[in-house]
C-alpha cells in the first residue's frame, strides 16, 4: 500500500520534509523543555485544550474533521473551509501572523501548518507561553495522514482522528485502484495566470504537481520546481491535453474567454477545445483531508469517458448551509 | 531703432526702473553702464522684449515689441548674456547652429550653413568649430556665443538688426574683451542697433559711441562716452571718487579710485 | 558682413548637416534585430517556415503549417511588434525628459509615471476580485496601470505650475513626492496581498511582453503614437533648452508650452506602455546615452536616434527574455537591468577616467 502511493508519487517521494517529527529526540527535548516547563500548572488544559487557534487551511479542516470544530476560537485567512471558520476572529495571514492576536484569544492551543510563520513571532509566542504544535509539512498522502494523528494527539482526541486518518487512508487506496487502471496519464499543465505578463506554470514538487500525478496526469512541465514564468513556445511543444487551474485564477481573468484571450495559452489546442479544468484553490491545493476526493475529481476531468466512480461521501467534505 | 516710453517696473513695491523715454538706433555702439543694482539689466530685458514692464511701451522699428511674433521676434534681435550653462555638451558649430533656430521655415539649409561659417569666421572661432565648447577657455567660449548670436542674426538687414550684449565681458581677459566689442562695434556702424551692458568704463569709452549711465532705475546722463563719464559724475554715481586718467586721444580713459 | 559670407561660401565648400544616414543605419539595425528575434524560439522554425507563416498570417492566400502560425503570428510577432514599440516609446520619452530637466540621467519616473502605473496595476492585482465586474477583468489591470500612471503625472504638473508657468525644479521634487507616496501605497497593497498576489506584483513589476496581442497593440499605439508623431515638434524648443529658459526664450520658443506638450506626450506615452508591460528600467536612459555619445546632443539626431535605438534593445532584450532560460521566462526588467547596470559602471569608469586626467 505504502509503495504503491509511493510510486504514485513519482518525484514526490524525493521530498525531505523538514518536520519537528523527523528530529531525533535530544533536540525535541530541547525544544520541547521550555513549554514544558510554564505549562506545568497547565495540565489540565493540555489534556483537552479547549480553545485552539489554527493557521493553515488544511490544518484547520483536519481539526474540524476530528470533531473538534466547536473549539476553534481563532483562525488564519487561509482556514476558509467550512465557510464558517471566516466568520472567527482572525490572526493573520499564514506566513505573517499577529503574536497579539493570538494572545489576545488566550489559546489552549495554537495548531500551525508547517508553512506558519514568521519565525520571529512564533518564537515570541512560545516564550510568552502558549502551548505550540505545528504540524509536520504535507505533501504526499503519508504525510497527509500522519498530519492527522499529528493533530488528533494535540487535540487529545486520538481515537477519533483514528477514525479520519483510516478513512483517507482508505480513500487514497481505492483512488490508486481507480487510477491504475487507467490506460494513459493525460498530459497536463497548471497554470496561474494573472497581471498580463507571461503564465505562471507549476513545475516540480508543487501541490499542483502532487496533485495532477495522483489525478493519473503526467505535468508536462518538469524542467524546474516551483512556478516560474513560463514560454508560451514551451508549452505548444509540449502539447499538454488539458489546462488545469483555479477558480480564483480564472475569475480573475473574467473566466473561460478571458483565460482563451491570454495569447500563450490561446494557441494550445487544450484551451480552444475547452478542456479547461478549474477547481477551488483550497480544495485542490490545501493538501487538506478532501484531497483525495479533489484528486478524484480531477481525475474524472482529465480522464472523460473514464468511468470513475466516486469515492465515498465524508463528513469533512459538507460545507456550512449559507 | 528700440523706442521705450514711459517704462515702469516695479518689484516687491519698489521702482526698479523708471524711464520716460529712450531711443536707442544704429550706426554707433551704444553703452549701458551703472553701478550694480542700477537696473541696467532689467532695462535690457525690457528692451529685448524678455520682460513686460508694469508699465510703458517698447517699440522696435515702430512696431510694439509684444505683438511680434516670437519667432519674427528672435530673427530681428539676439542677446548675448554674460555666461551660458549648456545642459548637454555640444560642439561650436553645433552651438552656433542653434542661432539659426528661429529661421527654420525660413532659410534653406544652405542659408543656416553659410549663416554659421560666416558667423564663426566673423567671431573669430572658425578654428575651433569641431571642439566642444566645455574644453573652450572662457574667452574663446564667449565668442563662440557670440558666433551664435550673429548667425541667429544673418538674413536681417542690418538696419533692422538689434544686438544687445548684456555684461559680455565681465570674466573675459582683455584680449577677448576687446576682440568681442570689436565685433559689435563693427556691426553697428554697418547699420545695427547694438547695446552693451559694460562695468568697465575704459571699454565704454574705447568702443562706445554713445553711453547712458544708469543709476537707482533712471537715467542719469545720456551722451558721448568721453564727454559723459567726467570724475565728478562717475565719483558721485558710482559712490567713489575717481580719477580719470587720459591716454592718447579721447577713446583712451582709464578710472582709478582716489 | 556680405563680404564675410562671400568669403565663407569660397573658401568652404558648404556640406549638409544631416544625420539621415546614421538614423537610416538605425533602422536597419532595427529591422535586423527583429528578423532574428522573430526567426527565434523555443520551438525551432527555418526561416523559410517563418515566412510562409508571416504571409499566410496576412491572408496573402499562402498555406502554411498552422503550428507555425499560431507560434509566428500569434506568439512572437506580437510581442516583438510591443517591445519595438515600447522600447522606442521609452527612448523618446527618456530623451524628452532628460532634454526637459537638462539632465542626462533624467527619465520619465522622475514625474512619477511609473510609481502612478504600478499604484494601479497592484491595487486591482490585490483587489480586482471583489472591485471588478468578470467581464472587465480581462483588461483592469492595464487600465488601471494607465489611469494611475496619468492622475500622478497630472498632479505633479499641478504642483509644479504657478501662475501658468512650469517650474522644473518644482516638477523634479513633486515627481520625488509622489514616488514616496505611491512607493508608501504600493507597499500597503504588498501587505494586503497573499502569495499568489505577491506573485503576480513582483513580475508585474519586473515588466513582460508576454501578455501582447494584436489588439493591445493597437490600443497601445494609440496612446503612443502622439509622442511619437509630435518628436519633430519637441526637437527644436529642445535644442534651443540647451542654452537654459531665458535664452531658449529669446531664441523665440515658447518655453512653456514646451514644457506642457512635452509632460502631457510623455505621460500618455509612458502610461501607455506601462499599462501594456509593466515598469521597465534602464532603456529610457541608455538609449539617449548611447545616441549621444554617438553623435552629439543634437535633438534632431537624439529623439528620433534614441526611438530607433530603444527599440532595437527591447525587442533584443525580449527575445533574450524568451529564449535564455527556457522554458521559463525571464522578466525583462531583469535583461534591461543586466544591460544598464554594467554600461552606467563602463560610463563611470570612462568618467572618472577623464576627470583624474593629466
Amino acid at each position: 500500500m505504502q509503495d504503491r502511493q509511493a510510486m504514485m508519487l513519482g518525484a514526490g517521494a524525493s521530498w525531505r520534509p523538514a518536520a519537528i517529527a523527523d528530529w531525533g529526540p535530544s533536540r525535541r527535548a530541547v525544544l520541547l523543555t521550555p513549554l514544558l516547563v510554564p505549562l506545568v500548572g497547565r495540565a489540565s488544559a493540555r489534556a483537552s485544550p479547549r480553545r485552539v487557534v489554527v493557521a493553515g487551511g488544511g490544518i484547520a479542516e483536519i481539526v474540524c474533521a476530528v470533531g473538534a470544530r466547536d473549539r476553534i476560537v481563532g483562525a488564519d485567512s487561509t482556514s476558509l473551509f467550512p465557510r464558517g471558520l471566516r466568520d472567527l476572529a482572525r490572526i493573520g495571514y499564514l506566513r505573517n501572523l499577529s503574536a497579539e492576536g493570538v494572545l489576545s484569544l488566550a489559546p489552549d492551543l495554537l495548531l500551525l501548518a508547517a508553512e506558519a510563520g514568521p519565525p520571529a513571532v512564533l518564537d515570541q509566542l512560545r516564550r510568552a507561553g502558549v502551548r505550540i504544535a505545528q504540524a509536520p509539512r504535507i505533501h504526499d498522502p503519508a504525510s497527509l495522514i500522519a498530519a492527522v494523528r499529528f493533530v488528533a494527539e494535540a487535540l487529545a482526541l486520538r481515537s477519533e482522528g483514528e477514525v479520519v486518518a483510516r478513512a483517507v487512508a482508505n480513500d487514497f487506496d481505492a483512488l490508486a485502484r481507480i487510477t491504475s487502471s487507467l490506460p494513459r496519464r493525460t498530459p497536463v499543465v497548471f497554470v496561474l495566470a494573472i497581471g498580463g505578463g507571461a503564465p505562471q506554470a507549476a513545475g516540480r514538487e508543487t501541490a499542483a504537481d502532487a496533485m495532477i500525478t495522483l489525478a493519473a496526469g503526467r505535468n508536462v512541465v518538469d524542467a524546474y520546481r516551483g512556478y516560474r514564468p513560463i514560454s508560451a513556445e514551451y508549452l505548444l511543444g509540449a502539447a499538454p491535453d488539458a489546462l488545469v487551474t483555479t477558480n480564483h485564477t480564472l475569475d480573475a481573468l473574467g473566466g473561460a474567454t478571458g483565460l482563451a484571450s491570454v495569447p500563450a495559452l490561446s494557441v494550445l489546442p487544450a484551451v480552444r477545445s475547452g478542456n479547461i479544468v478549474s477547481l477551488d484553490s483550497l480544495y485542490l491545493l490545501g493538501f487538506g483531508p478532501r484531497t483525495a476526493h479533489a484528486a478524484r475529481d480531477l481525475a474524472d476531468a482529465l480522464h472523460p469517458g473514464g468511468r470513475i466512480p466516486p469515492l465515498p461521501p465524508r463528513s469533512w467534505l459538507a460545507d456550512d448551509p449559507l | 531703432m528700440i523706442e521705450a516710453r514711459g517704462i515702469l517696473v516695479r518689484r516687491r513695491g519698489r521702482r526698479i526702473l523708471d524711464i520716460d523715454a529712450l531711443a536707442i538706433g544704429g550706426g554707433g555702439l551704444t553703452c549701458l553702464v551703472g553701478p550694480n543694482g542700477a537696473g541696467k539689466s532689467t532695462l535690457v530685458r525690457v528692451l529685448s522684449g524678455e520682460l513686460v514692464p508694469d508699465r510703458g511701451i517698447v517699440r522696435l522699428d515702430g512696431q510694439e515689441v509684444g505683438a511680434i511674433g516670437a519667432a519674427a521676434l528672435a530673427r530681428r534681435r539676439a542677446v548675448l548674456p554674460q555666461a551660458t550653462e549648456l545642459g548637454f555638451p555640444l560642439t561650436v558649430e553645433e552651438l552656433v547652429g542653434l542661432g539659426r533656430i528661429p529661421h527654420a521655415g525660413h532659410a534653406t539649409w544652405r542659408d543656416d550653413a553659410i549663416a554659421i561659417a560666416g558667423a564663426m569666421a566673423e567671431a573669430g572661432v572658425a578654428h575651433l568649430a569641431g571642439r566642444e565648447v566645455h574644453t573652450l577657455s572662457g574667452g574663446e567660449a564667449q565668442r563662440a556665443h557670440l558666433a551664435r548670436v550673429l548667425a541667429q542674426l544673418t538674413g536681417t538687414p542690418s538696419e533692422r538688426a538689434v544686438l544687445i550684449l548684456d555684461e559680455p565681458t565681465s570674466s573675459l581677459d582683455l584680449l577677448h574683451a576687446h576682440a568681442i566689442l570689436r565685433v559689435a562695434a563693427a556691426r553697428a556702424r554697418a547699420g545695427a542697433t547694438v547695446i552693451a551692458v559694460l562695468h568697465d568704463l575704459s571699454l565704454a569709452v574705447r568702443w562706445g559711441d554713445r553711453a547712458i549711465v544708469l543709476d537707482a532705475g533712471t537715467v542719469i546722463a545720456d551722451g558721448v562716452p568721453a564727454t559723459v563719464l567726467e570724475e565728478e559724475l562717475v565719483g558721485r554715481v558710482w559712490g567713489l571718487p575717481v580719477r580719470r586718467l587720459s591716454g592718447r586721444d579721447s577713446t583712451e580713459m582709464a578710472f582709478v579710485p582716489r | 558682413m556680405s563680404g564675410t559670407a562671400r568669403l565663407a561660401s569660397a573658401a568652404t565648400p558648404v556640406r549638409r548637416a544631416t544625420h539621415a544616414p546614421h538614423l537610416a543605419a538605425l533602422a536597419l539595425l532595427l529591422a535586423a534585430v527583429l528578423v532574428v528575434v522573430i526567426g527565434s524560439g523555443a520551438i525551432a522554425i527555418p526561416p523559410g517556415r517563418v515566412l510562409s507563416a508571416l504571409a499566410a498570417s496576412t491572408g496573402l492566400g499562402v498555406t502554411a503549417d498552422p503550428r507555425d502560425v499560431a507560434v509566428i503570428s500569434v506568439l512572437r510577432v506580437p510581442r516583438t511588434l510591443m517591445a519595438a514599440l515600447v522600447g522606442a516609446v521609452l527612448g523618446l520619452a527618456g530623451a524628452t525628459i532628460q532634454g526637459l530637466f537638462r539632465n542626462p540621467l533624467a527619465d520619465p519616473g522622475l514625474l512619477g509615471v511609473s510609481a502612478g502605473g504600478a499604484v494601479g496595476a497592484v491595487a486591482i492585482i490585490v483587489f480586482g476580485a471583489a472591485l471588478v465586474p468578470p467581464s472587465l477583468r480581462q483588461h483592469a489591470v492595464a487600465t488601471a496601470a494607465f489611469l494611475g500612471a496619468l492622475t500622478v503625472t497630472v498632479l505633479v504638473k499641478r504642483i509644479a505650475t504657478r501662475e501658468g508657468r512650469v517650474l522644473v525644479a518644482t516638477m523634479l521634487l513633486a515627481g520625488i513626492v509622489f514616488n514616496a507616496l505611491a512607493s508608501a501605497a504600493t507597499g500597503a497593497l504588498i501587505f494586503a496581498a497573499d502569495d499568489l498576489q505577491l506573485r503576480d506584483i513582483m513580475f508585474w513589476t519586473m515588466g513582460s511582453c508576454a501578455g501582447a496581442d494584436w489588439t493591445k497593440l493597437g490600443i497601445v499605439s494609440f496612446a503612443t503614437a502622439p509622442l511619437l508623431l509630435a518628436m519633430r515638434l519637441l526637437v527644436p524648443g529642445l535644442n534651443a533648452l540647451i542654452l537654459g529658459e531665458r535664452q531658449a526664450h529669446t531664441l523665440g520658443i515658447s518655453i512653456e508650452r514646451l514644457k506642457r506638450l512635452a509632460v502631457v506626450l510623455v505621460a500618455l506615452a509612458v502610461g501607455g506602455a506601462v499599462a501594456a508591460t509593466g515598469t521597465i528600467g534602464f532603456v529610457g536612459i541608455v538609449a539617449p546615452h548611447l545616441c549621444r555619445l554617438a553623435r552629439g546632443a543634437d535633438h534632431r539626431w537624439v529623439m528620433p536616434a534614441s526611438a530607433l535605438t530603444g527599440a532595437a534593445l527591447l525587442a533584443a532584450a525580449d527575445g533574450a527574455a524568451r529564449t535564455a532560460l527556457a522554458p521559463a521566462e525571464l522578466p525583462i526588467g531583469i535583461v534591461t537591468a543586466l544591460l544598464g547596470g554594467p554600461f552606467f559602471l563602463w560610463l563611470l569608469l570612462r568618467q572618472r577616467a577623464r576627470l583624474d586626467g593629466p
